[in-house]
């Protein structure tokens, strides 16, 4: 092969793999400065993956409700659909409502569903459901959310809640808030009482 | 050409006087055996052992997230193993272009940093997902190295990714609409690889590699567009692994490492057939109400068309019979399927005499050439067809036990018999 032809395919292919990369980091950074900002209800489980490490997965309340569906649209089977963002009472967010066909005006996700030809959706399944942590954390913001048990007595779990910027349909989380402070925050805490010493008699 | 022994066995047969050094450097020159090129090959080992741990060494540490460096340097971070690789890439391009051990390492250095890259993006966005999505973005990422450099072990850490990637999203949705067809899209890109590296190192043995994991990623994948398993699934299953051992019969090189496609084929065709030397086994899916065939029928008729048209190619080049009776195994099979309308426990019988009947052939095969291999793996089918009936059958332990006896008895006197006569030729020659 010729070595200006080498240098060229090589080239191309060097722009490819780095502006894809960059496109990406483009994508989420668009949102996180210019989307408006929601607060999911979660309950964090903590799984690992084989390549990105650990995370906790992000069970939302938003996910669960009863929406309704037009004759036709409750076909057998995994379906997408607009789901329309709201807040309930206490400012936290919610899908107000499905549409099939858009993207509507007004802020949205698009959410999947599996429906067996019923006229109501009960669960449905957001865009994002994960929150990556450093190694090691996922395991103790799982211990930090379970219900506590003090002298019999269980205490309910702290409410937690993670922070979402959406933009056009697009949604990347941009922080879990556990009993109104940052995880990273009760993490510092935990970790710093984790280092003193105790001595035992 | 290059046998590994030999290497070993020339200084050993100077030292005990029964050749010449003249006569062991003609040896080592017409097999290419100088000092210069094991070093390189030893170098090429050791460059990819080397890059392999880097790679996941990278990959590893990136999975620890570090959560507590500010994004904007975990994000310029992300940069650094593509950025990496990339520079190594070109410095085998460009200075280096004929060492091999550069090419697949930095190849594969740069197939990490991009997977490391990519992981790293995954966490600082928390970008959902589960773990198909990345495989694909990763696969699509890595695809150019199968072209430049052109690296055979990046090759084949892409195959096994696509496919692992196809298998998720099928089993993951299975009974649903989501079918892989990113998976079918990556796997026809790394066609033309295939086939240049056929042109270029046909019978090395990178190349058997590439065939090998080509024949499992192909055959896996044809098989993940079917919404349901009956019968007709499993007869085009058959149907294409006696296609795989027509293969060979396709390129006119037959020093051509296509063998794995053979072997991949044969141990298909030997799976099912004895499967359905269970009577059960036909019973159960000529009970299904067959309806799979009109849900499947455009992945079922392409791979028929596809099969049909390897066996109407091979037919010009092979005679029946030819090295394998594995593509004769489909007109069996196809024999007992209509026999099977009328009785499955016939259709069993008659199963059990074709594998009987592709062990007899096979050990005669394996006479003629004079393949030790090949005559033991017509031994082990005819003996499995045998043992398996014990699982169907109400023998007595010492009936059982003679049978054992008779088996065992007929290995050892077949093996010492090729071996007397492997010996006899040798002396002969």
């Amino acid at each position: 092969m010729d070595k200006r032809v080498k240098w060229v395919l090589f080239g191309v292919m060097a722009a490819f793999q780095v502006g894809a990369l960059a496109w990406m980091i483009r994508d989420h950074e668009q949102v996180l400065e210019d989307g408006r900002v929601y607060r999911f209800r979660t309950a964090p489980i903590d799984p690992r993956d084989p390549f990105r490490g650990e995370y906790v997965v992000l069970n939302f309340e938003a996910e669960q409700g009863r929406w309704p569906l037009k004759d036709g649209e409750g076909n057998t089977g995994t379906t997408q659909a607009y789901g329309v963002l709201g807040l309930d009472s206490a400012g936290y967010a919610v899908i107000t409502t499905l549409l099939m066909e858009g993207p509507p005006e007004e802020d949205h996700l698009v959410v999947t569903f599996m429906t067996w030809g019923g006229d109501t959706v009960d669960r449905i399944a957001l865009p994002f459901d994960r929150y990556y942590m450093q190694e090691g954390d996922g395991a103790v913001t799982e211990k930090l959310l379970q219900t506590q048990w003090i002298e019999s007595e269980p205490t309910p779990p702290l409410p937690a809640h993670a922070v979402v910027r959406v933009l056009n349909g697009q949604a990347v989380v941009e922080d879990l808030v556990i009993d109104g402070r940052p995880v990273k925050a009760w993490l510092e805490e935990y970790n710093a009482k984790s280092a003193v010493p105790t001595v035992s008699y | 050409m290059r046998d590994p022994r030999l290497s070993e066995a020339l200084p050993e047969l100077l030292h005990e006087g029964v050749l010449e050094p003249e006569q062991a450097e003609r040896i080592r020159r017409h097999y290419g055996l100088d000092g210069a090129r094991s070093g390189s090959a030893m170098l090429l080992v050791l460059s990819i052992i080397g890059s392999v741990l880097v790679g996941l060494g990278i990959i590893l540490i990136v999975a620890h997230n570090w959560d507590d460096l500010p994004r904007a340097a975990r994000t310029a971070l992300a940069f650094v193993p593509v950025l990496l690789g990339l520079s190594l890439v070109a410095v085998s391009l460009f200075r280096n272009a004929e060492n091999v051990a550069w090419r697949e390492g930095s190849a594969l250095l740069l197939a990490s940093g991009i997977m490391a890259s990519v992981a790293l993006i995954s966490q600082i966005y928390h970008i959902h997902g589960e773990l198909q999505g990345y495989l694909l973005f990763c696969s699509v990422l890595i695809l150019p190295l199968l072209y430049l450099p052109g690296s055979i072990v990046v090759t084949l850490g892409f195959l096994a990714m696509v496919l692992w990637q196809g298998v998720s999203v099928r089993t993951e949705h299975w009974g649903g609409d989501a079918f892989p067809w990113a998976m079918l899209g990556l796997l026809a890109a790394s066609v033309p690889a295939y086939l240049t590296h056929a042109r270029s190192h046909g019978q090395s043995i990178g190349f058997w590699w590439h065939s090998l994991f080509m024949a499992i990623g192909t055959g896996v994948g044809a098989n993940l567009f079917y919404s349901d398993w009956e019968l007709a699934h499993v007869t085009v299953l058959l149907a294409m692994g006696s296609a795989y051992t027509l293969v060979p019969w396709l390129f006119p090189d037959p020093k051509l490492h296509t063998w794995p496609w053979a072997l991949v084929g044969g141990a298909t065709v030997l799976i099912i057939l004895f499967g359905f030397s269970f009577r059960p086994v036909w019973e159960e899916l000529l009970r299904a109400d067959q309806q799979g065939f009109k849900k499947d029928v455009l992945p079922l008729s392409l791979l028929a068309v596809a099969v049909l048209t390897v066996f109407v190619l091979a037919h010009r080049r092979r005679t029946l019979f030819e090295r394998w009776p594995y593509p004769e195994g489909l007109g069996l099979f196809l024999i007992c399927l209509g026999v099977s309308l009328a009785s499955p426990a016939w259709a069993a019988i008659l199963v059990n005499l074709s594998l009987l009947a592709v062990g007899v052939v096979t050990i005669r095969l394996g006479i003629t050439t004079r393949s030790l291999k090949r005559m033991n793996l017509g031994l082990a089918v005819v003996s499995l067809t045998i043992l398996m009936r014990f699982f169907d059958t109400d023998l007595s332990f010492v009936l059982r036990g003679l049978v054992f006896i008779a088996v065992g008895l007929g290995f050892l006197y077949m093996n010492l018999r090729m071996l007397r006569e492997q010996k006899r030729d040798g002396q002969a020659g």
